[in-house]
């Protein structure tokens, strides 16, 4: 019998596993996808929110971990800014990416991020309207008189709002479809 | 969609062989100049857009620039009308800036890099070796999302998925098509996941294959950028 080897150094525990890592990395890249092939017949501002939230507040349930959706948004905005996507310049592409995450990851720490409707519906409503605050302050912070951007973007603030809410229900419904699916159970296995 | 590919990224730009950490230095450095009054701002932009002169990346940054086109136009007309013809320039050459700022880093970085940059960063290899992953997807994800809704119209489910006239029915179109995305893209993280490890990727004493080091260039365009912050400080 030969000796057995010294065991190896131990891996550092990790707040996201690898697989989680890859699966918001992945989702993310799923929400410029979307963003791109998805070409609503409306023309209203804030109209793209429908299927963008559902995709964070999907990533944020499928890893319950606070962050989840914050490290799907800000991927999201790198990748975006990447393929050219956003059409006032890649800062503002990465920043309102990111903050549609952290509106959906805020709302979610608050309400919980179980498969209740009001958690989903609300995070959809704040994730988009996180992606508008974020324009409006970059348009502030350039110099923009005040009134003239709130005044702007009093129309925009509505539907955003109600592109969220429905974005954020459309998140709900396809949670429960994975759910009936059995698919958190497979993702369990795999975590 | 079409993922930029490395061989589609000007070929001839010096910014192609510097160091990521120094375009990243220097868009930083201009989005944040966009706060310095008029006079100050006409030097950076000057010095910005002969930077991309330089660079040879003009039909990147002016491809961004008319996206933005209409909006430029409106608010130099409206800060014209209503408050001046000083501050319409002022309002319109910051946005311009704010713009522009970051089309140097992406019009002439490839992810591999920026991941190789973040790794150097001290950010976590891991988040890295993600998002470089997931731009590299990017195409099969896209062709993957068009498969879905054509299996789906070949079924009777109509895109575009969105309408006024029934907000159910629509929703339930756009979840036909979200559903198997997430699952065909959770098996593919699945997969990778699988591949990384077996090649060791979450070894403790894995090391980064790629290393970046500053060049001459590097060292030359931020001490420029120094200087010229210097500069504008010393005559403010």
């Amino acid at each position: 019998m030969g000796t057995a080897l010294p065991p190896g150094p131990e891996p550092p525990r990790r707040y996201f596993s690898l697989f989680e890592l890859l699966l918001l990395a992945m989702l993310a890249a799923l929400i410029v996808v979307a963003n791109f092939a998805l070409r609503f017949p409306i023309r209203m501002p804030g109209h793209s929110g429908v299927v963008w939230m559902a995709l964070l507040v999907t990533a944020a349930t499928i890893v319950p971990k606070r962050g989840a959706a914050i490290t799907a948004g800000c991927i999201s905005g790198v990748l975006a800014a990447f393929v050219g996507i956003g059409d006032r310049g890649a800062l503002d592409t990465v920043l309102s990416y990111a903050a549609a995450g952290v509106g959906v990851d805020l709302s979610m720490m608050v309400l919980g991020r179980g498969a209740r409707v009001a958690s989903c519906v609300v995070a959809g409503a704040l994730g988009n309207l996180l992606k508008l605050a974020t324009k409006v302050m970059l348009e502030v912070w350039i110099g923009i008189p005040t009134g003239f951007v709130l005044l702007g973007r009093l129309y925009p603030a509505a539907t955003y709002t109600l592109f969220g809410l429905a974005g954020g229900y459309l998140g709900f419904l396809v949670v429960g479809a994975l759910r009936r699916a059995g698919f958190f159970a497979y993702v369990a296995e795999k975590r | 969609m079409r993922p930029r590919a490395q061989c589609e990224l000007p070929r001839d730009s010096f910014l192609r062989r510097t160091d990521p950490r120094t375009k990243l230095f220097l868009c930083a450095a201009t989005s944040a100049a966009v706060m310095l009054p008029l006079a100050h701002l006409a030097a950076v932009l000057t010095a910005y857009s002969l930077l991309i002169l330089a660079a040879r990346i003009e039909r990147q940054a002016l491809a961004q620039l008319r996206r933005a086109a209409v909006l430029l136009i409106v608010l130099f007309a409206a800060d014209w009308v209503w408050i001046g013809l000083d501050f319409a320039v002022l309002i319109a050459a910051r946005l311009i800036l704010l713009i522009t700022g970051f089309s140097l880093f992406f019009a002439t970085t490839t992810p591999d890099e920026l991941q190789a940059a973040l790794e150097q960063m001290r950010v976590p290899a891991r988040l890295a070796f993600a998002f470089a992953t997931a731009y590299r997807f990017l195409r099969l994800l896209d062709s993957e999302w068009r498969e879905i809704v054509e299996a789906q119209q070949a079924r009777g489910i109509v895109v575009p998925v969105l309408s006024w006239r029934a907000p159910r029915q629509s929703l339930a179109r756009a979840m036909s098509i979200i559903v198997p995305a997430v699952v065909l893209t959770t098996q593919r993280a699945w997969s990778i996941t699988e591949a990384a490890a077996a090649r060791g990727f979450e070894s403790p004493s894995r090391r980064s294959s790629r290393r970046l080091h500053f060049s001459r260039v590097d060292r030359l365009l931020l001490t420029a950028a120094v200087g010229v912050a210097v500069c504008l400080l010393a005559y403010r």
